[in-house]
């Protein structure tokens, strides 16, 4: 039963959702049904949201118990947690709401911007000693790469003015030739696994399976 | 030679720093480099401008903080330029982060005499991605049946006759991952056949031009900052993304410098190796 009644609740969820999809016209009826299940995903999602901020502070309160060497750093998100949860909720331009968005904007913001810009440092370390035209092959990715690079670039029309025009070339034919491949190509694996799962072939969702 | 090997030697820190002061120099001296606006970026403007005064637009902040850099100025930019043309302006969230954005930019728009409920709204964010997009693309006051200021939606002039996605002139969404364009596209545009425009992180650009010849989108500002760019010179609005152009460009100009320097020095290195081989079989 613990197998089962999963599989059929996804089952019929799943049938629902695609009739509906295809026949809304047909038997308008269903669409208020269809609506709500869907609905009810949206619910089911927060409630994950809050099971997983449970799970990561059930794990967390583990770590302190076992006196862990980093367990400040556990102390550090519990602070976080607490105090983000409590001024998130305040009115909009109170002193409350201040204090969320000192540190959101002064704190979350610059650290989650500064992560991605320093990739720039190790793009300019590679560039020097894993760019390398190698081989044939390796040369087919570095070259274009460097052309759509330069073609994008402002400075690159400055240079010569057959830099965009390249790189709109690979952009436009050999870029979508290579991705609609790509896109057919996993659209038919996702209804594949789609009816996999539907038919309850593919349980691995339950975990492990 | 000799210089390549020592380009070659050089501790990698002298290289982030000769990177940090190409990218830093044009910050504080601009140098004006012309900027050329794209077909898709003209494709985006034009979707814009076809709208009449009055009509909705909804504009989905679904961007991470990591990305927002990239894509904040380009939903700045087509807010300002849809506000600019007396278009109502339903802001929203799928990703958790983008709230903090949309809240931040219905208070700027505030500030500039814009009218909240009338003029702009932002009704909040949803958890559920593909799942939620649905639902809201159904019954949008089925997901947000109050907005982000914890009033009833259907209490406001904007939102009044606004049902379901359809209902919308035009949507434009903002993307750094998933939710993303192909999200929308198939709960959205195919089902309720309302245009879409959307602008990514660089990186994402390519992936999702196929969308656009084929007709799924009206426009896409798939550049990151220089697509924002482009849109701010196109509908004179210069703005952030205009002023980091130059940067950009020289940091991508330094780039392809190291990556043509290197293949040099690899071939050096090689002919090296080749001579050095015949070298010891001849002894």
């Amino acid at each position: 039963m613990k197998k089962e009644v999963p599989i059929a609740i996804g089952f019929l969820t799943a049938v629902l959702i695609l009739f509906e999809y295809f026949f809304k016209t047909a038997v308008p009826a269903v669409s208020k049904i269809a609506t709500d299940a869907t609905n009810w995903g949206s619910i089911v999602s927060a409630i994950a949201m809050g099971l997983a901020a449970a799970n990561l502070i059930i794990i967390h309160a583990r770590r302190i118990r076992q006196r862990h060497p980093d367990a400040w750093m556990s102390w550090v998100l519990y602070a976080g947690i607490l105090v983000m949860l409590l001024t998130g909720f305040a009115k909009p331009k109170t002193a409350t709401a201040n204090i969320y968005s000192f540190f959101f904007d002064g704190l979350y913001l610059p650290l989650g911007t500064a992560m991605f810009s320093i990739m720039v440092f190790f793009i300019a370390s590679a560039a020097r000693r894993a760019f390398r035209a190698r081989n044939l092959d390796a040369a087919f990715l570095l070259v274009p790469g460097l052309l759509v690079m330069l073609g994008n670039a402002p400075i690159g029309r400055l240079i010569s003015p057959w830099f965009p025009k390249a790189s709109s070339w690979f952009m436009n034919y050999a870029n979508v030739a290579g991705n609609r491949a790509i896109m057919i190509g996993a659209a038919l694996g996702m209804v594949l696994t789609g009816f996999r799962v539907i038919l309850g072939i593919d349980r691995s969702y339950f975990g492990g399976e | 030679m000799n210089a390549l090997k020592w380009f070659g030697d050089l501790d990698k820190r002298w290289l982030y720093l000769l990177l940090l002061l190409v990218v830093v120099f044009p910050l504080l001296r601009p140098l004006g480099i012309p900027i050329d606006v794209t077909a898709s970026t003209s494709q985006f403007i034009a979707a814009v401008d076809k709208l009449a005064p009055g009509d909705r637009m909804l504009l989905v902040f679904d961007y991470s903080i990591g990305g927002g850099p990239d894509v904040d100025p380009q939903a700045q930019v087509v807010l300002a330029h849809a506000l600019s043309r007396g278009v109502r302006v339903v802001e929203v969230a799928f990703v958790d982060t983008g709230l903090n954005y949309a809240v931040k930019t219905v208070e700027l728009w505030e500030s500039k005499g814009k009218v909240y409920g009338t003029d702009i709204i932002c009704l909040g964010y949803a958890t559920g991605v593909e799942t939620a997009i649905s639902a809201f693309a159904q019954n949008i006051s089925a997901v947000f049946p109050t907005d982000v200021r914890g009033k009833p939606i259907g209490s406001y002039p904007i939102m009044q006759g606004l049902k379901t996605a359809a209902d919308f002139k035009l949507i434009t969404e903002f993307a750094t991952g998933i939710p993303g364009p192909a999200e929308w596209i198939r709960q959205v545009v195919t089902r309720f056949k309302v245009p879409l425009g959307c602008g990514v992180v660089a990186v994402m650009g390519p992936q999702n031009v196929p969308y656009l010849q084929s007709g799924q989108l009206v426009g896409l500002l798939g550049g990151g900052l220089k697509s924002a760019a482009e849109y701010e010179i196109a509908v004179k609005m210069p703005g952030a993304a205009t002023a980091a152009m130059d940067a950009q460009s020289l940091g991508h100009l330094m780039i392809v410098l190291f990556v043509i320097l290197g293949n040099l020095l690899f071939l050096v290195e090689r002919q090296e190796r080749r001579a050095a081989k015949v070298g010891g079989v001849r002894a």
